[in-house]
């Protein structure tokens, strides 16, 4: 019970418990973070993208609006569009009708330029000296505004410098086209610039001047650091050399991404991105920086200038609502699995409770079942008689059964009985009980079977509601004679063994006991003899099953007993081992359907008295004594004692006369019962003499002529009902048979 | 075993009384001598007292019975037990005495 219930095996179904509670969340668990974390990345793709458009439409918006604007100054105040065959367009100047401006009012151009361009900071033109010129730039004319906070600068560059020297003129004569400078560093007011320089074509594909429109990169950086599609993520511009544009970290600005470090250094941005990158392609990459955390990293090019808006997101902040999710479903599911684990707990508490009032009742049975086994004789060693030898076997079906044996001494003789109650289980058991009890108390008073089982019948009658019976077969032996009184009560006939060999007990079948109430059961009896036997045994034996539902049945009882009582070893517990293993040869495998019960009983004789004596007639008194003893021990009528005594005391006296010529030789002198009868035998190693020979003398004769001898030999004949002679081993044995 | 005898006129009485077997009988032998020796008498046996007889015992009221035969006495036996009776009948010895 407690191998089953004990706390090894909560401890163990709880954790399978825990262990299938825990699969079945994880493996829900798993799929739905699977199914979560394809949503959120996909929605991370439009959100970054969405994210990464704005920048780009911004930045382009802003470049574009410069370009327009330079355009449009360009066309109004220095020359018109062409269109060239390649479809892009070229400013040309028409500089032989140029009308030349005076330069204040090219400084006031320039001004209300950067006026009606706010996102303009600072605006220079440059012209060759062919187009235009002034007394302090001889060598052609630059001018330069810049808006420093408000306040405008004008520069008169062709006076300071050669121009065409400058990064923002030159880019364009070298390009030969209009081009967005890569952003720099104004040495004046350090600003990061970027300028978009416009060549001006003369009529032979010559450049005659540039315009630059320098735009404040700060004004991208703002919009970068105010784009922020997940916490903690970057947001980053490089130009085309991949000089910071915009970027957090305001110190890292026209640094090269691969001195600013982190992922820009590792093999997966060099071999995925990079080149990518370069070819000013867009995409995205999942990547692990030098800190170790894996980052989702957007990138996409602004054409018009040659940029990269990159967006790089901490992976944990992407997927920081599926970590928040993953963490509150698995606190849920341990929660649910404590929960489980507490109602299975409970749960198993509650069965367990209900199981071990069954293991209390089935404890109990066994306790009920030992108390019934106890009612019953162990061994016939208990007995201490050396007439007999019992052996008793009983296998209930069920933990208590409805079988019962037993046997017991009372004055020199045994009352045993087998009996077998209606049903099995436990109101059988009680009954087996009540039944036992009665035979016990009511052998005590007598030992006549029939009354015996008449007073069981009478008392299981009274008060049986619930028709419960019993069938049994009951004797008494008395050991001292070997006679038998039986009783049957319905019970299967037992089998008696006359020596080695099997003989059916003639038995009156009567009813069971319990049945009809003032049923007048008849006794029976018999004769034992030593060496001589009873078999008795339920219908659990003849009944047996195999597996084909075969019965044992009467004649493989009678086959067996005749091969048990065929050894040489009559012990009765060799009779039921071996019925025992014949039954189990049987039934195999199949299950018990009844009680199984045997008793073997063995008898090996009845007492015998010896009287050892010499030849010598004075000896002879003591066979009055001896001879009232046996009649006393074998319980024979008073009346018997006179004939007896003559009878064996001519036989001894006999034998005194003829035997021996010497005195003081052994004479034997043994009675016992055969059957009803008293079997004296004396023995003598005297010479050969039969006195069964010797004619029985002349009754007829006158006393005169009576002889004086004979006549104790006549007696013994008379008295005896038989007399027997036999020499046997050089003795002299006379057996005298009395009814 | 003991035997009491009187005498009377013509008459011996004995009263025969416990067991005549055959351990007995050899002092029975001896204490009836005297029922020998006046075997021309009728000797009365008076059986109330007695238990048992053996065969011995028989041989010995045999041989009496023979001496009063021989001296012209007569042997009367009375107050038997059935069971001591029996063997009279049995040996045929009831015959050869006179019972009362």
């Amino acid at each position: 019970m407690n191998k089953i219930l004990g706390i090894r095996n909560l401890i163990n179904i709880t954790l399978a418990v825990m262990l299938i509670g825990g699969i079945v969340f994880a493996s829900g668990f798993g799929i739905s973070l699977y199914w979560a974390q394809q949503e959120v990345t996909t929605e991370a793709d439009m959100k970054i993208a969405a994210n990464i458009d704005c920048i780009h439409t911004y930045v382009d918006g802003q470049l574009q609006r410069v370009e327009d604007a330079a355009y449009t100054l360009l066309c109004t105040e220095f020359g018109n569009t062409v269109r060239n065959n390649d479809s892009t367009a070229r400013v040309m100047i028409d500089y032989r009708n140029f009308k030349k401006p005076s330069p204040q009012e090219i400084f006031h151009l320039l001004s209300k330029f950067l006026d009606s361009n706010p996102q303009v900071c600072g605006i220079a033109v440059g012209l060759e000296k062919e187009v235009y010129s002034t007394p302090d730039q001889p060598n052609g004319f630059a001018a330069y505004v810049t808006n420093v906070g408000g306040r405008k600068e004008n520069l008169s560059l062709g006076a300071m410098h050669d121009f065409r020297e400058k990064m923002w003129y030159n880019n364009a004569i070298k390009s030969r086209k209009p081009v967005w400078s890569n952003p720099f560093r104004e040495t004046s007011h350090g600003r990061v610039v970027t300028c978009f320089s416009v060549p001006l074509y003369g009529d032979h594909d010559n450049i005659l001047g540039v315009l630059a429109v320098d735009i404040n990169t700060e004004t991208f950086r703002n919009k970068c650091n105010a784009i922020s599609p997940f916490p903690n993520s970057t947001v980053t511009l490089t130009d085309r050399d991949f000089r910071f544009v915009a970027h957090p970290d305001t110190t890292l600005l026209l640094q090269h991404v691969e001195q600013a470090g982190e992922y820009y250094n590792c093999n997966d941005f060099a071999d995925s991105v990079k080149s990518k990158m370069e070819a000013h392609q867009s995409g995205h990459h999942t990547m692990r920086n030098a800190s170790g955390d894996d980052v989702l990293f957007y990138f996409t090019s602004i054409e018009r200038s040659g940029w990269t808006i990159a967006i790089e997101c901490p992976k944990a902040s992407v997927f920081g609502s599926i970590d928040r999710m993953r963490r509150d479903t698995i606190i849920i599911a341990v929660v649910s699995i404590l929960i489980m684990v507490v109602c299975f707990v409970w749960l198993f508490r509650r069965i367990q409770g209900v199981a071990l009032s069954k293991a209390g009742m089935e404890r109990e049975l066994k306790i009920a079942a030992g108390i019934q086994r106890g009612m019953l004789p162990d061994d016939a060693s208990s007995l201490h008689r050396d007439e007999l030898d019992v052996c008793g076997y009983i296998c209930p079906a069920k933990s208590v059964g409805g079988d019962l044996y037993d046997y017991f001494v009372v004055d020199d003789k045994l009352y045993f009985g087998i009996g077998d109650v209606s049903g099995k289980g436990v109101p059988a058991s009680l009954f087996m009980a009540v039944v036992h009890t009665l035979f016990r108390n009511l052998s005590a008073h007598d030992s006549d079977p029939a009354h015996i089982m008449s007073a069981m019948n009478e008392a299981l009658c009274r008060g049986n509601e619930h028709n419960m019976f019993c069938t049994m077969f009951m004797g008494v032996l008395d050991l001292s004679t070997g006679k038998l009184n039986y009783c049957n009560a319905g019970h299967c006939a037992p089998v008696l063994r006359r020596g080695s060999e099997v003989e059916a007990l003639s038995v009156k079948t009567n009813i069971a006991l319990g049945v009809i109430e003032g049923f007048p059961y008849q006794g029976q009896e018999t004769y034992l003899a030593g060496d001589d036997g009873v078999f008795l045994f339920t219908d659990g034996v003849s009944e047996a099953e195999d597996r084909d539902k075969t019965l044992y049945g009467d004649n493989r009882v009678l086959s067996a007993l005749s091969a048990a009582f065929a050894q040489t070893d009559h012990k009765a517990k060799t009779t039921i081992d071996m019925m025992i293993d014949s039954l189990n040869d049987h039934v195999g495998d199949a299950e018990q359907s009844d009680d199984i019960t045997m008793l073997m009983i063995s008898y090996n004789g009845g007492r015998v008295h010896t009287l050892k004596l010499v030849n010598n007639i004075n000896e002879v008194s003591q066979l009055a004594t001896w001879v009232d003893k046996v009649i006393k021990d074998f319980n024979l009528p008073q009346d018997k004692a006179f004939n007896l005594n003559l009878a064996i005391e001519e036989a001894v006296v006999n034998v005194m006369n003829y035997a021996y010529d010497e005195p003081g030789q052994p004479i034997t002198v043994e009675a016992t019962m055969k059957c009803d009868e008293l079997l004296v035998t004396i023995t003598d190693n005297g010479k050969e003499f039969d006195p069964t020979n010797a004619a029985d003398p002349d009754l007829d004769l006158p006393a005169e002529e009576r002889p004086i001898g004979g006549l104790g030999v006549m007696l013994v004949r008379h008295i005896a009902s038989e007399v027997k002679y036999e020499r046997v081993n050089e003795s002299n044995k006379l057996s005298l048979y009395f009814k | 075993m003991t035997l009491e005898i009187t005498y009377n006129d013509d008459t011996v009485n004995a009263v025969l009384s416990g067991r005549l077997d055959t351990a007995n009988s050899q002092l029975f032998a001896v204490e009836m001598q005297p029922l020998m020796d006046k075997a021309d008498k009728h000797i009365v046996l008076d059986c109330t007292d007695l238990e048992f007889v053996s065969s011995s015992g028989l041989r010995l009221l045999l041989s009496l019975r023979k001496q009063t035969i021989a001296m012209g006495g007569d042997v009367t036996i009375k107050n038997v037990h059935p069971e001591v009776m029996q063997v009279f009948t049995i040996t045929g010895f009831f015959s050869l005495f006179k019972f009362e």
